[in-house]
């Protein structure tokens, strides 16, 4: 596996980051826009890397410098790729639901072994900004991954009912059909 | 009342006022509670980078609202709701209870 170029994909930026925290014992699932992208096959491209982590920002930081970022406050900074990488405050949660760390994907690639969000969860994680903020923009990703990927229908609809969302969730329902 | 739970009156006032008004920008809440803007600010950001603020741009104005999306929103909004109740009434007529409804640009304040 090559290092970090201008030509490196969000996928493969994605693969080095999760690799080198795995191997540093770090707990981080990538989470956010970044997973539409991976799963949407980048039709919605993402400019950022959210990883969410238990772990301290100074844990985190001797791995991110040993790929050749520099940090700026919770994000961190590549010189050879736009693209940036913010670890957000945890827990890893959507909505009330907590969501453990055996519970999320893993997905393998060249660079590295990907831990992230599974695609219903993606879809929760999207859907959670639509329900709250009538983010269309997010609407627009959660079906991009649900026209995509096999998701379940019913934790979402479990989901969205303990939210008090389902009427929401119906307008989701009719989008992801339409295509 | 939660000054010493939160570490700081500023933060207690950011938190109470945005439970209260349901969103708010750093000079509209220091003006409220006559305090200085950059430890408003200080604070607003401060909540933000925890997770337990968002905020975006309103015209050139950042408005910040508690986040809805927050693992502990529901535990955290009921504790400040209740310490809005148990506010004295001088207080609560002072600082939270700011005309929310409209109000036709131009219009006078008094009948001439």
């Amino acid at each position: 596996m090559g290092g970090i170029t201008k030509r490196t994909t969000l996928e493969e930026l994605a693969g080095h980051v999760s690799q080198a925290l795995i191997d540093a014992g770090v707990n981080a699932v990538l989470s956010g826009g970044a997973v539409v992208s991976i799963y949407s096959k980048n039709e919605y491209e993402s400019g950022d890397l959210d990883f969410i982590s238990g772990a301290g920002l100074d844990r985190i930081s001797v791995v991110m410098e040993g790929l050749g970022f520099t940090r700026k406050g919770r994000c961190f900074l590549h010189g050879e790729t736009t693209y940036f990488v913010e670890f957000p405050p945890g827990p890893l949660a959507i909505g009330d639901e907590l969501i453990k760390s055996d519970d999320v994907a893993e997905k393998k690639t060249k660079e590295g072994n990907i831990r992230l969000l599974t695609p219903t969860q993606c879809v929760m994680d999207r859907l959670a900004a639509y329900f709250h903020w009538g983010d269309l923009q997010s609407l627009d990703q959660a079906v991009m991954v649900a026209q995509r990927q096999k998701i379940s229908l019913a934790k979402l609809e479990a989901w969205a009912k303990k939210e008090g969302m389902a009427d929401k969730l119906a307008i989701f329902k009719e989008r992801v059909k339409k295509k | 009342m939660l000054e010493s739970l939160f570490g700081s009156k500023t933060a207690e006032r950011v938190l109470l006022y945005l439970t209260n008004y349901g969103q708010g920008y750093a000079r509209e809440i220091a003006l409220t509670f006559e305090t200085s803007l950059s430890m408003v600010q200080k604070q607003l950001i401060k909540g933000e980078n925890a997770g337990i603020l968002v905020s975006r741009l309103v015209g050139k104005t950042r408005v910040y609202e508690l986040n809805p999306r927050y693992y502990f929103y529901k535990e955290l909004t009921a504790l400040l709701k209740k310490a809005l109740e148990a506010l004295p009434e001088e207080e609560t007529k002072k600082y939270f209870r700011k005309r929310q409804r409209p109000r036709r640009a131009g219009k006078p304040l008094w009948a001439e």
